[in-house]
């Protein structure tokens, strides 16, 4: 008998309710509604790309104490997607007894099933949930679900799960690192097909068969590849896999040298050349010694840029930024007597913040 | 600024004034009060300040009250390079005229000309130190801080060869100081924004805590939810096992309790044998207690009778002791008696004897006294007879030694008749015949006159001088006293006299004695007592004898009846204790009778019951013994023994077999098997109560959206970090800023206020001595002076050096001043306090000052600015 074939949409890391603290008040609703919308997006590109089905590899949700408002939006969104949609409870929204994962929540959206255990999806295709039982497992939960799979030649199997593959991860001591052997085996074996992974937020191919789906929308800056949707489609000899960028946010962390007005004026540019500013997120470093006039000019391109952008952050670790007044500062102000001192004096104290406050205060009009 | 004229109309009390000032130097301007000169300055400041409408209060004040027409000042000013004629109109047709002509010529009137004299004062002049440089009298320094000016400051600045700082650094300082006072108090303390962003950090941490707390429980309860779970299954397990054990235990008790009815039957039936042994040996028991009872019944008879035979004959000899004891009381007692009578009659002899001897002694005292009372009596009436004392004998024995010692002179210094009779002669003496016989002499004094005469032929007149015949006198006279004392004494001689003295001293010796002796034989007594007693005795002593009886005679004397009275005395002692001994003896033989008495009596009612017992217990055995043989007794007694031994034998043999198969242990197997599964159904029913309710718990925190509120906390304290350190690093470069521009211009004033403090000085020393010197505070004002080597602040100076002090200050910064920037010193009624001796002084000095600056001088003392070499005086 023939493996039947299968084509389905695979993503993870949702993360729905997240929050970042940098974000205003204005920007932060609309980067969780977002979040919200892209699971339309995902819907309508599993629809149009003909899946069977989705497939949520985890952390679903920010947390299962989310605010019920917002697990109220996501159950209209997965309603609308049609497709059955099978979620995984994950490291951030585990399977235990505070579980938001309950009939209860989910009976408004008949198509969403929750992953735990074996689940026949189509005919001769199994769903294989290791859904993580609470937030501390200790111990590899898909090397036990795979060993304890009793061989079914006849049967397509898609192992779902979550966490870090040993070859990724760092930590060694962490006892739910997923090891790659076992699920290498078991796919040369035959007894699984495909390996849906979630908990790392860039699409990543692990091994054949074995994918990390990434983050629909990105979370954080040091995402290499976020904002990302797969599509496979599998049977037993066959494996295409495709990457789909989803994204609509965007989080930039970028490092720039100061040393005169027109390194200013150069950022000035680069951050007026930047698209979409109300969905991106800046994080920015700065080096080197600025004039007091071109650090007012400065604070005036960063104030109009908090204005412009999501949200604007200095990466104040890697910042060091000097300010030295030069002789067209002094000329500017034209102080004298004890106000000439003084400016000297702050000078040789490097008093950058209090320099610059003399001079605003100095020539209000050059600041206004 | 020059003022070069200035006119006012209608203002106060002043139809019209017009004065003309020097550009340069001293313009003394004199009147008496209420003339207007105070009026020019205020007309000035009213003109420059002021505009035509107005209608401000020190404005209406300056109208005249009698006349209807509105104040009107005038000036002319020059000022940089401006000149012009400025002038207003108040209340009434108010009106502003300017005419300006150099440097080009303007007409300007209303509003107009206002703004652009302001404007050209503005440019041309410094304004706080126009206002600075005015000294009116009774104000002090303190009125007018220099460090406003911004042209005295330029001028300290380039004396002090530094930089100029002007408005705009002034400007710029106050911007810095109340960017400072944004964040904190001029005392350092934070304000507002500081505390707030502080609160509301610590607010928003605390807020994070609490929902994190929160988090924690519910984390733990997710936890314990899961513990709950587990243990639910383990419960489930231990109950199953419990029920398994609880039935295997049940089923062996069963059997075993049945066993032990069966050996507790037994145990009933080697009781009951174990019952009729007892009762065939209380049987036993009970005849040989019979037999036992009779016997000694017997014997105790018989040991009863044997001691009332023995106690028997000891009754009959203690009886007659005690016969014989009984006589002997008697007999002591009588004697006793006897020996009292006579010890008493012995006594009362005794004492008469006393008596009797004591009446003697008596009667003797009395008869002693009687007779020395006698005595006494004729020495009393002796004394009583004498007239003459020891006084009188002495006066008597001086009246005659002086009376011999007169008659001694007299003889000595009279004349001395002395004749010796050769022959028998016949004389005539004193005209009397005398026989002179031969041999025979006279020897006489001559007092007075004598004669002796041979009669017929002889006639010889002797004639004593006067001093012979005085004391011829004097002779007679103590010879007259001393016969009246010797018959005053009673006394025919001074023999006599001490004769009589002699028997006095005796009588008096006498009487001292007698009453000696007296008081002797009274003793403590009067006479009258010893008297009474004496008759007190013989009655006694009478009445004794009568009384008394003669069976036996009284003892002769004292003595005998002393002696009589001791020996009656032994034998009534001897008496006493022999009829002590015999009480004592019959007593103890009364004792000793009763006790054998009751013995006896005791002994034959014992006696009695004993025959009795003895007749009772052989009744009764007898009486027994026909019922049932002792040998009877004893062969049932022996059977059952046997009996119980068996029964009791097999009972502990099937007891034996019943304790092997242990049933209390497995009564507690049981009993724990079922505790064992009733706690484990319990605690199922516990746990599983616990995780409904948990899980209950966790569900309605589930819809609380603790992570939104987590976040939200967090975002919030996140924020509030930023807000804090935002602000606190703009307060921090305020601070600093603030800070570093206040130590940057103390170090700048320092540095400037020396020209205007050595201007001072040298401006002083017109006026104080060579040593003046000053030390101005951070207003440029005079904080202290030294004069003399004393410093003293400026406040304790008297009103006129202050006056001077200020003077002489706002000289020093007029000349200091670029005098392109230099405006006009007003003194309005300066230096009322100033003595004489300093005007001199002062008027020099405004003299020199007046080469660089224009003084104006109000005055209302004319005199006081005489010393004023260079000035114009103009007078009201």
């Amino acid at each position: 008998m023939i493996l039947p074939s299968v084509r389905f949409l695979h993503t993870a890391d949702w993360q729905l309710g997240m929050r970042r603290h940098f974000l205003g008040e204005e920007a932060l609703p609309r980067f969780q509604q977002a979040r919200i919308d892209a699971i339309r997006s995902l819907g309508r590109l599993a629809r149009a790309e003909r899946c069977a089905f989705l497939v949520v590899a985890g952390d679903v949700f920010e947390s299962n104490q989310i605010d019920r408002t917002t697990l109220r939006r996501a159950v209209e969104a997965l309603r609308e997607v049609e497709l059955p949609v099978y979620l995984l409870p994950g490291n951030h929204d585990p399977l235990d007894a505070a579980t938001i994962f309950t009939a209860e929540h989910f009976a408004d959206a008949p198509n969403v099933h929750v992953l735990d255990g074996i689940v026949e999806v189509m005919p001769g295709v199994d769903l294989v949930g290791v859904p993580w039982p609470n937030k501390r497992p200790r111990r590899d939960l898909v090397a036990d679900a795979i060993r304890a799979l009793e061989p079914a030649p006849q049967r397509l199997r898609i192992v779902v799960g979550h966490g870090m593959v040993d070859t990724l991860s760092p930590d060694r001591n962490d006892p739910a690192r997923i090891a790659l052997a076992p699920m290498q085996q078991a796919i040369d074996d035959g007894h699984v097909h495909f390996v849906a992974l979630g908990d790392r937020h860039s699409f990543t191919e692990v091994a054949p068969r074995i994918y990390y789906a990434g983050a629909p929308e990105p979370t954080d800056y040091d995402e290499e590849a976020s904002g990302t949707a797969l599509i496979a489609e599998i049977d037993a000899t066959r494996c295409e896999v495709s990457r789909h960028d989803v994204g609509t946010w965007t989080f930039r962390r970028t490092a720039h040298a100061l040393d005169s007005g027109e390194d200013v004026a150069a950022l000035a540019d680069e951050l007026a050349a930047l698209p979409a500013k109300e969905r991106t997120i800046l994080k920015l470093s700065f080096e080197g010694a600025l004039s007091l006039a071109d650090r007012a000019r400065l604070d005036a391109t960063l104030d109009q840029a908090r204005e412009t952008f999501a949200a604007v952050e200095i990466w104040s670790r890697h910042t060091d930024l000097v300010v030295r007044p030069d002789a067209a500062d002094l000329a500017d102000l034209d102080l004298s007597g004890f106000a000439r001192t003084t400016l000297e004096a702050l000078d040789a104290a490097g008093d950058t913040e209090a320099l610059a406050l003399l001079y605003r205060l100095a020539r209000p009009e050059a600041t206004a | 600024m020059r003022l070069l004229s200035l006119r006012i109309a209608h203002f106060r009390g002043v139809d019209e004034r017009a004065l003309t000032f020097r550009a340069q130097g001293v313009t003394v301007i004199e009147g008496a009060n209420e003339t207007g000169k105070s009026s020019l300055a205020e007309a000035l400041d009213l003109l420059l300040d002021e505009l035509d409408s107005t209608k401000k209060k020190k404005v209406l004040d300056v109208q005249p009250v009698d006349r209807d027409a509105g104040p009107e000042v005038e000036a002319e000013i020059e000022s940089g390079p401006y000149r012009f004629t400025y002038r207003k109109r108040f209340l009434r047709k108010p009106e502003t005229v300017l005419r300006v002509t150099a440097p080009r010529a303007e007409n300007l009137t209303g509003r107009a000309a206002h703004e652009r004299v302001r404007r050209i004062l503005e440019e041309t002049m410094d304004l706080d130190l126009w206002r600075a440089l005015r000294v009116r009298q009774g104000v002090g320094l303190e009125a007018n801080a220099l460090d406003r000016a911004p042209s005295l400051l330029r001028a300290l600045d380039a004396a002090a060869g530094q930089e100029t700082a002007g408005d705009r650094e002034l400007d710029l300082f106050e911007r810095v100081h109340q960017e400072y006072l944004r964040y904190y108090t001029d005392t350092g303390k934070e304000r507002a924004p500081l505390k707030e962003a502080a609160a509301a950090l610590t607010h928003a941490r605390e807020e994070c805590e609490r929902v994190r707390l929160e988090l924690d429980a519910l984390e733990r309860d997710i936890e314990r939810s899961e513990q709950l779970e587990t243990r639910v299954t383990a419960l489930r397990g231990e109950r199953e096992a419990g029920e398994t054990r609880l039935r295997e235990h049940e089923g062996e008790l069963a059997r075993l309790e049945k066993t032990q009815e069966q050996v507790a039957a037994m145990r009933m039936q080697a009781t009951a044998a174990d019952a009729s042994v007892t009762a065939a040996r209380r049987e036993q028991q009970l005849r040989d207690d019979r037999r036992e009872a009779a016997e000694a019944a017997a014997q105790r008879l018989a040991r009863l009778e044997r001691e009332a035979a023995r106690d028997r004959p000891a009754l009959a000899e203690a009886e007659r002791e005690a016969a014989q004891a009984d006589a002997l009381l008697a007999e002591s007692d009588a004697g006793a008696t006897a020996a009292e009578a006579r010890y008493d009659r012995a006594g009362l002899d005794f004492k008469f004897r006393h008596y009797e001897l004591d009446l003697k002694k008596m009667r003797a005292r009395r008869d002693a006294v009687r007779a020395d009372r006698e005595r006494r009596q004729t020495a009393r009436d002796f004394l009583a007879g004498t007239k003459l004392d020891a006084d009188k004998h002495a006066a008597l024995r001086r009246a005659h030694l002086e009376l011999e010692r007169l008659r001694a002179r007299h003889e000595a210094q009279g004349a001395r008749l002395r004749a010796e009779a050769l022959d028998d002669v016949t004389l005539r003496m004193d005209g009397t015949g005398l026989p002179f016989a031969k041999g025979e002499t006279i020897d006489e004094a001559v007092d007075g006159e004598r004669t002796l005469e041979l009669p017929g032929i002889l006639r010889v007149t002797f004639r004593g001088g006067a001093g012979a015949a005085e004391l011829g006198d004097a002779v007679e006279r103590q010879a007259q006293q001393f016969t009246a004392l010797l018959r005053e004494a009673g006394v025919a001689s001074l023999d006599e006299a001490d004769t009589v003295l002699q028997q006095r001293a005796a009588a008096e010796l006498t009487i001292e004695t007698c009453d000696q002796q007296i008081r002797q034989n009274l003793d403590d007594l009067t006479y009258e007592d010893l008297v009474g007693r004496i008759e007190g005795l013989e009655t006694y002593v009478e009445n004794y004898l009568a009384e008394r009886g003669d069976e036996l005679p009284v003892p002769a004397d004292y003595d005998s009846a002393k002696r009589a009275n001791s020996e009656a005395r032994e034998a009534r002692e001897s008496a006493v204790a022999a009829l002590a001994t015999a009480r004592g003896r019959q007593t103890t033989a009364q004792e000793r009778l009763a006790t054998l008495r009751g013995r006896l009596n005791e002994a034959a009612v014992e006696l009695k019951v004993a025959v009795r017992d003895r007749e009772e217990c052989e009744r009764v055995l007898a009486m027994e013994r026909e019922r049932r043989p002792d040998g009877q007794v004893a062969q049932e007694l022996a059977q059952a023994h046997t009996k119980a031994s068996e029964t009791r034998h097999r009972f502990e043999e099937a007891q034996r077999t019943l304790a092997e198969r242990r049933p209390d242990s497995v009564r507690e197997l049981a009993l724990n098997a079922r505790k064992v599964a009733d706690r484990a159904a319990r605690e199922l029913r516990e746990t599983e109560n616990e995780r409904h309710a948990l899980l209950g718990r966790l569900e309605v925190r589930g819809s609380e959206g603790l992570f939104d509120r987590e976040q939200d906390a967090q975002t919030r304290r996140t924020r509030a970090e930023r807000q804090l350190a935002s602000v606190e690093a703009r307060a921090g470069a305020a601070r600093r800023l603030y800070e570093t521009m206040h130590a940057q211009r103390e170090e700048a004033r320092r540095a400037y206020a020396a020209p205007l403090r050595e201007k001072i000085e040298e401006l002083g020393r017109y006026v104080f001595e060579a040593d003046f010197e000053v030390e101005l505070d951070p207003e440029l004002r005079v904080a202290r002076r030294t004069l003399h080597g004393r410093t003293l602040p400026i406040e304790s100076l008297s009103g006129g050096a202050r006056e001077q002090i200020a003077l002489i200050t706002q000289l020093a910064a007029a000349l200091l001043v670029d005098p392109a920037d230099g405006v006009p010193v007003i003194l309005d009624d300066a230096l009322g306090y100033t003595d004489p001796g300093r005007l001199e002084g002062l008027g020099a000095l405004l003299s020199h000052a007046g080469r660089d600056a224009q003084i104006l001088v109000l005055t209302c003392s004319p005199g006081r600015f005489r010393h004023v070499g260079e000035a114009e005086v103009i007078r009201l």
